[in-house]
């Protein structure tokens, strides 16, 4: 078995498993991590709104792109966002989120 | 106690700031906590080092600086939210003729801008501004104007 081929299930395996939320982009439902850390920037305390996912899934996503996020445990429905920053390595691809703001 | 020329001038640029510009009331004294996402644009005064340069031996001309930091948090372009927030609280600064009568020739001597990014991107712009006060050595709490 390749490496890439092992990477690959090990990250299907580890999504299956550790996956809290959904994201919703462009009509597509893809289960992964969302989650959201307070940080001081700039003097201000925000969080940084990240899901992350198998790099398969995410493949079409590019910087810009809304999409919205569902997940339970942080109360959050159909919340919108939008891509700030494309984060791809080792088969998982990461979304920074910036939160839309009516 | 009386404060000091530098409190009265300090607190006076709070006073005409709160409820004068898009920060509203978000005007903070030497905030050293952080600000919450959704309380922004906000403003923050902070004192700065003063200096006294000395006048004959009984009279000074003491330079008050302070800064403003001016906090947004927008869905893109910060660096024009920040300057038009400034631009309001420059114009409401130099239009204050109480101010103006706590010391002279107010002026901002510089800005710093950053931007960063989180669930919005976050802007600050810190402008520095400075006025002269004429002082006696052994009182501080009265301007000679």
């Amino acid at each position: 078995m390749s490496f890439a081929t092992l990477e690959a299930r090990i990250n299907a395996v580890a999504v299956a498993k550790l996956a809290n939320a959904t994201a919703t982009i462009a009509g597509e439902v893809v289960a992964g991590t969302f989650d959201a850390d307070y940080q001081e920037i700039l003097g201000a305390s925000a969080v940084v709104p990240a899901f992350a996912s198998e790099a398969a899934a995410l493949a079409t996503v590019a910087r810009g792109a809304a999409l919205t996020i569902d997940c339970t445990s942080l109360g959050l429905a159909d919340a919108p966002y939008t891509v700030a920053e494309v984060q791809a390595e080792h088969g998982i691809t990461r979304l920074l989120l910036r939160r839309v703001v009516g | 106690m009386t404060a000091s020329v530098v409190e009265q001038i300090l607190a006076r640029v709070a006073t005409v700031l709160t409820n004068a510009t898009d920060a509203a009331d978000r005007v903070e004294r030497g905030r050293v906590d952080a600000v919450a996402i959704d309380d922004q644009p906000t403003l923050n005064i902070r004192r700065s080092g003063s200096t006294e340069e000395p006048r004959g031996d009984k009279g000074g001309v003491l330079a008050v600086a302070w800064d403003i930091e001016h906090l947004v948090a927008v869905d893109d372009a910060w660096e024009t939210a920040v300057d038009a927030l400034h631009m309001q609280v420059h114009a409401v600064l130099a239009a204050d003729t109480t101010l103006a009568a706590l010391g002279r020739g107010l002026r901002c001597s510089g800005t710093d801008p950053q931007g960063d990014s989180g669930e919005r991107v976050i802007g600050r712009l810190t402008a520095r501004y400075q006025m002269q006060v004429f002082i006696r050595p052994g009182d501080l709490t009265r301007a000679i104007n």
